[in-house]
């Protein structure tokens, strides 16, 4: 699923609905977070690779902090989990003194 | 059997590489990467600078424009040394959150640590930077401190830990040069740790005379990136700190206030 702007009346309206109706549509099993101070929607199960996958950023280039904690790039290590409400910041380094 | 042999106008002009927690360098020039018109210009700058060591800023990604690519793209960091800045913070927290952000990108532990107080200014908070030197200089950070022209505070850093001693010559983006050289010269005979005198440099005759008050390196960005031609600019910045580096070791003749000529007072015609 590719992440989308879940802001605006039709989203809030597909939320409610899907909240009274408890059923498992693809609505209620996505997952909103934020992400660069955007919200954002992932599927249910995704994973932090697969938002970066989604967001075509190559993980060598960037650094991300998942609620705060620096996650560190080891390729062995299970990319976590996004939760509901997570907060994540995608950083890179750009032109500076 | 010849042996090598030195000349003399080689061994005068011999100078100690830089040193910087126990990493050698060439230039005693290091520059930014910010500001410039295009990747291409900064490129050709940074080659022209001879520096070695290139620093860089931490920041979100634009997810509406990925393409907008990391800097990462446009350098060569195996021919670089990327030194990481924490511009733009304002806290303690802040700036330790950007150090560790940038040495997850996993290159070097090196920080240039900057703690701002004021927006009008950006000049460095003393008491923060010293705090975030501590801080990270504990976790291992080799922490090279972003600080006024002020001996005290200069010691401070040192005393926290600072691989290294960033004192401004003027606020950062001025190009105002060096405001204080007494206070840079009486730094630098202080301090243990190298200093780098960091922003303000406008031109070359700035990095000259910096660079004759005996500090160690120049770090710059504006003087270089908002020059008319940069390349040219970068050019005659690692001139000026060549020879401002080179009048300070050779040691400049006294100052007086009377005249002394060169040519010989005899022999004059009669």
């Amino acid at each position: 699923m590719t992440p989308s702007h879940t802001q605006g009346p039709a989203a809030e309206r597909n939320r409610a609905s899907a909240a009274r109706s408890g059923l498992p549509d693809s609505t209620a099993r996505a997952v909103i977070l934020t992400v660069n101070g955007d919200r954002r929607t992932v599927a249910d199960g995704a994973t932090i690779a697969d938002l970066l996958r989604e967001l075509d950023l190559d993980p060598r280039m960037i650094v991300v902090e998942h609620n705060g904690e620096i996650l560190r790039r080891d390729a062995s290590a299970p990319s976590p989990a996004l939760r509901p409400g997570d907060i994540v910041e995608l950083v890179h380094f750009v032109g500076g003194g | 059997m010849v042996t090598a042999v030195t000349s003399l106008a080689e061994l005068s002009t011999a100078d100690a590489p830089l040193t910087i927690a126990g990493r050698e360098f060439r230039s005693r020039l290091m520059v930014g990467t910010g500001k410039y018109a295009s990747t291409a210009l900064m490129r050709d700058a940074i080659a022209a600078s001879g520096a070695e060591v290139v620093t860089v800023a931490v920041r979100r990604v634009d997810l509406d424009r990925t393409k907008d690519e990391s800097i990462l793209a446009h350098l060569d960091t195996s021919r670089y040394f990327l030194l990481a800045n924490t511009a733009g913070c304002y806290s303690v927290a802040d700036a330790c959150r950007y150090a560790r952000i940038a040495r997850a990108a996993g290159f070097n532990e090196w920080v240039k640590l900057e703690v701002i107080a004021d927006e009008a200014t950006l000049l460095p908070d003393p008491v923060g930077v010293v705090e975030a030197t501590r801080i990270l200089a504990g976790e291992g950070f080799q922490v090279l401190a972003y600080t006024n022209d002020d001996l005290i505070t200069a010691l401070r850093l040192e005393d926290a830990g600072a691989a290294g001693v960033m004192p401004l010559a003027s606020p950062i983006g001025s190009g105002l040069g060096l405001l204080n050289p007494y206070a840079i010269r009486t730094i630098k005979h202080r301090l243990s740790v190298p200093v780098i005198v960091d922003a303000g440099v406008g031109t070359a005759s700035d990095a000259c005379l910096t660079m004759e008050q005996g500090v160690d390196g120049i770090l710059m960005n504006t003087g270089v990136a908002a020059a008319q031609d940069p390349v040219r600019m970068a050019t005659a910045m690692r001139l000026g700190v060549d020879a401002g580096r080179h009048a300070f070791l050779a040691g400049r003749m006294p100052r007086r206030e009377v005249a002394v000529p060169s040519s010989p007072r005899t022999g004059m015609l009669g």
